[in-house]
């Protein structure tokens, strides 16, 4: 496969799609899902290239290095996935602009750059690119999204500039980026030198992909970027934080790097610092999410807890946290990217993602129903859905090394997680119907069939969770930690056997069961929704009689007083600012004389000085 | 054989755990100087809901009741009865724990599908106590599982009659949590904030009526059956042959309807205070004990 010139395409399609949008905008639309399908199609058949070497030369001796290796072409073809089943999803949405469609396919050029990149500068100058066509992108649809886009770009820098220093470090140091060569090299260098690089590459890695403490760009980011532009933000692109953070753990290996390091447990302490973060992310994101009232919102704290289980899987390291982390990947981009759809269907039918607004949407979209219903129940980990297994491997590895407290987190984010999606299940589909929705129908056909065949995904590896874990053991094979054995159904861990086969059979003779007692019963009597008991009362407003503004009210009541990191951050602007004003006042006086006095004490003193 | 067993498992499940739950109405009418119904009411009661005529509030009301009634029937089959085991080595806690969370869902579903906002709240009371819970009794289960390098149920309750000591008295801490983590799982007193009939109408079960509510008290002795069934093979291993596994319900069972006939009711934020301080605590006691003293 010609990785370079695919990449050299998709990078000259992008002004070529811009100028046709300007002409026809549906046009620019088509030609750009062509081309998004092509290249997965094309990526999906070359999954048994392996260990191919590529690179451009840019000028001098900076060159561009790619390779395809398992774990590339794992995270390549999951961000094609998603990308191409959005190129068709946008079809039908409103705001079309020029502007969106370049925006669009250089992040996806830049997406693939980065995970086939084979050296930390081509990783870098892809993660750049992307980042700002995304800045671009989040401020297209709403009017005040730049003060959002603003804080996802400062805390991206403070990623970016930390993992640029950790990249010229190592190239003074080694005079090679590639990702073996550093890993080797590293070995023999002093430990203060290896923790600098852990820090700083850990900085990106919290930045990008939004865990605690640098998670705060995630809410106004999701929530305020164009809503067909969400599942791939939220579903791929904060992958790449994640995908540094493997790299980190992996092929620095920091377990052998720091195991004269004091140890929890087996864990070198400065990946169980890290994994501690993971789980305060996890622990925040639940809280945070379950007390959100807007459904973009909600997801968007949803995707900081997840991120969590990534850092907290990487972080402790092991053959079963490792592979539950990568197939986490997996489950969490196909699981996200089918919800925020499923928001975006039901805000191009109604206009709004505020949970009070809406109601009783699952007799007029169906579609989009189980489309939310299926992407929830994969990420609170329920079988028969992929979600499932990636938990119940980081379980796994929890139990075996015996960490409690991180156990905790994961416990909580994974129970927590039931409270946060099941309210805009309530708030968005079941309910009572708004008098003003009586007329929505369901979303367009281009819309239904990626998140249909999202669902259709989910299942499928929810069902057959083996042949994922299959394609990841070729994946630790080649990083070198430990492979699990599984068959065609079964999965074999420490604590026991999960065969997904059986279990789902089981569920399903269950469903017979139920259908055939209930078919056994007298029909039941349809009735209306707004015919239910209410203790005597006449009540003739659908909106008032839909329960769930304020839905964990009880919850809420327990996190009231809690200290919020946003506000912290604003006061300290607030303070900073003030600074700036007494400065100011000091330094830029109001009148003329003022400045010549200033001058001449600047002119007295530089001169002082320099004599 | 399997097909056999699970029949078998059902049939067990059912009768025993209804007339349970007649006796259990029965004592804590006794408990409370009332004379209470014969012990066979709920009987009565199932096969008189599913004769009777009903009501629905539209497809996912259905829909919802159906996930319900299979993800419980399908998690029964999990839970092993003394030397009654319908699937040995596939019977994980994690699996138990997850698949009865389909049912959950699927009764989430169904009852909030009604549109009844009793039922709305009624289910928001039941996820946040539902963390209050599940939390300190995880941590007590990854205690267990470390000790045993094992997550099935049969397999647990096996070792702990080989070894002839049960986690009960291995891990009293442990196990007074799972218990009290027990108790929340059942909705019994005081932590019923959720099905609360004087206060949101019984909660989820508001809009059910005729065939609708006799699946539900099906599913309800059903999950009742799980819970009790897990604590059980986990911290009073199980049994050696069926009458030894119901006679050690029975003793679990009744303690928890005895301590429930006795109880006010904790507001639901009350509960998970609750369970998130001394329960939560011990569990960690409990976990860490356990590492130190079996530390691999």
């Amino acid at each position: 496969m010609e990785l370079t010139g695919l990449l050299l395409a998709m990078v000259v399609a992008s002004p070529v799609l811009y100028l046709l949008a300007k002409m026809s905008k549906m046009l620019a639309y088509v030609l750009l899902m062509i081309e998004e399908i092509a290249i997965f199609g094309i990526l999906l058949l070359n999954k048994g290239v392996v260990s191919q070497y590529e690179w451009v030369e840019l000028f001098g001796n900076l060159k561009l290095n790619f390779s395809i290796t398992p774990l590339s072409w794992f995270l390549g073809t999951i961000v094609m996935l998603v990308i191409a089943l959005t190129t068709l999803f946008m079809l039908p949405i409103k705001h079309k602009s020029a502007i969106k469609v370049f925006l669009f396919n250089i992040i996806s050029a830049a997406a693939l750059g980065a995970f086939f990149a084979a050296d930390f500068f081509t990783l870098l100058i892809f993660v750049e690119i992307m980042t700002w066509a995304t800045l671009i992108m989040i401020v297209q649809d709403r009017k005040y999204s730049w003060k959002e886009a603003l804080k996802y770009v400062a805390t991206g820098a403070v990623g970016s500039y930390s993992f640029m220093y950790a990249v010229f470090m190592l190239y003074k140091k080694f005079g090679t980026l590639e990702y073996s060569a550093v890993g080797q090299a590293l070995s023999d260098t002093s430990s203060a030198f290896q923790i600098t690089i852990y820090v700083l590459f850990g900085v990106m890695a919290l930045a990008k992909s939004g865990a605690f403490p640098l998670h705060i760009w995630r809410r106004g980011a999701y929530s305020e970027s164009p809503d067909e532009f969400t599942p791939v933000f939220a579903g791929v692109l904060s992958k790449i934080g994640d995908y540094v953070f493997f790299l980190t753990v992996i092929l620095l290996p920091s377990v052998e790097l720091f195991a004269n390091m004091p140890a929890l447990r087996g864990v070198p302490l400065p990946n169980y610092i890290m994994a501690a973060l993971g789980g305060i992310s996890i622990i925040l994101g639940t809280v945070l999410a379950i007390r959100q009232e807007d459904a973009k919102k909600l997801m968007a704290y949803s995707s900081v807890a997840n991120s969590g289980y990534f850092f907290l899987a990487f972080g402790i390291g092991g053959t079963y946290a490792t592979i539950g982390g990568l197939m986490h990947i997996l489950n969490h981009a196909l699981a996200t990217a089918a919800v925020f759809m499923a928001f975006a269907a039901v805000i191009y039918r109604t206009g709004t993602t505020e949970l009070h607004k809406l109601g009783g949407l699952i007799f007029k979209m169906p579609f989009t129903f189980i489309a939310y219903l299926v992407g929830i129940i994969s990420l609170a980990g329920i079988p028969p859905t992929s979600g499932f297994v990636s938990k119940w491997l980081i379980y796994q590895q929890l139990v075996r090394d015996g960490l409690p407290f991180l156990g905790f987190a994961a416990f909580f984010g994974s129970i927590g997680s039931f409270m946060y999606v099941f309210k805009p299940l309530t708030g968005i589909f079941l309910g009572q119907l708004k008098p003003e929705h009586r007329e929505v129908k369901e979303a367009p056909l281009p819309m239904v069939i990626p998140m249909m065949l999202l669902t259709l995904l989910t299942v499928f590896w929810g069902i057959l969770p083996s042949n994922a874990i299959a394609y990841i053991n070729k994946i630790a094979e080649q990083v070198g930690t430990g492979t699990i054995e599984v068959t065609f159904s079964k999965i074999v861990a420490m604590t026991g056997e999960w065969d997904s086969v059986v279990v789902t059979t089981v569920f399903f003779v269950g469903f017979v069961i139920a259908l055939i007692i209930f078919m056994m019963g007298k029909k039941a009597k349809q009735v209306e929704l707004m015919d239910t008991y209410t203790g005597g009362e006449f009540i003739y407003t659908a909106e008032l009689y839909h329960f769930v503004y304020k839905m964990y009210r009880p919850f809420d009541r327990m996190f009231e007083n809690w200290p919020s990191m946003e506000d912290w951050l604003s006061s300290l602007s607030d303070k900073i600012k003030e600074f700036g004003a007494l400065l100011r006042t000091l330094f830029y006086p109001k009148s003329p004389q003022g400045y010549v006095a200033l001058g001449m004490l600047t002119l007295l003193v530089a001169f002082w000085w320099l004599r | 054989m399997t097909i056999l067993k699970g029949v078998a498992l059902l049939v067990l499940a059912f009768v025993y755990t209804v007339t349970l739950e007649g006796l259990a109405r029965k004592i804590t009418a006794r408990i409370q100087r009332r004379y209470g119904p014969p012990f066979w009411q709920n009987f009565i009661d199932i096969f008189k809901g599913l004769t009777k005529h009903s009501i629905s509030h539209g497809f996912i009301f259905d829909f919802g009741l159906l996930m319900a009634f299979g993800g419980t029937v399908a998690t029964v089959l999990f839970i092993p009865a003394g030397n009654l085991v319908v699937f040995p080595g596939l019977d994980n806690v994690f699996v138990v724990i997850y698949l009865l969370a389909i049912g959950l869902l699927g009764m989430a579903m169904s009852s909030v599908g009604s549109g009844n906002p009793n039922a709305g709240i009624g289910i928001g009371r039941a996820l946040t106590q539902m963390l209050g819970y599940e939390l300190p009794f995880m941590i007590v289960l990854l205690g267990v599982f470390f000790q045993y390098r094992n997550s099935s149920l049969s397999d647990l309750a096996r070792m702990q009659i080989e070894s002839g000591n049960y986690n009960a008295i291995v891990m009293p801490i442990g196990a007074l949590v799972a218990f009290i983590s027990l108790l929340g799982m059942l909705g019994k007193k005081p932590f019923d904030s959720f099905i609360a009939p004087a206060e949101i109408a019984s909660g989820p079960l508001v809009e059910y009526s005729g065939k609708y509510l006799g699946m539900l008290l099906i599913q309800h002795s059903f999950a009742t059956f799980i819970e009790v069934g897990m604590f059980v093979n986990l911290f009073l291993g199980g049994g050696r042959n069926i009458w030894e596994f119901l006679l050690k319900f029975f003793i679990v069972y009744f303690l928890a309807v005895i301590i429930s006939a006795i109880m006010p009711r904790f507001r639901v934020e009350q509960a998970v205070k609750f369970y998130w301080k001394w329960p939560l605590i011990l569990s960690f006691v409990q976990v860490l004990i356990v590492i130190s003293v079996s530390g691999r």
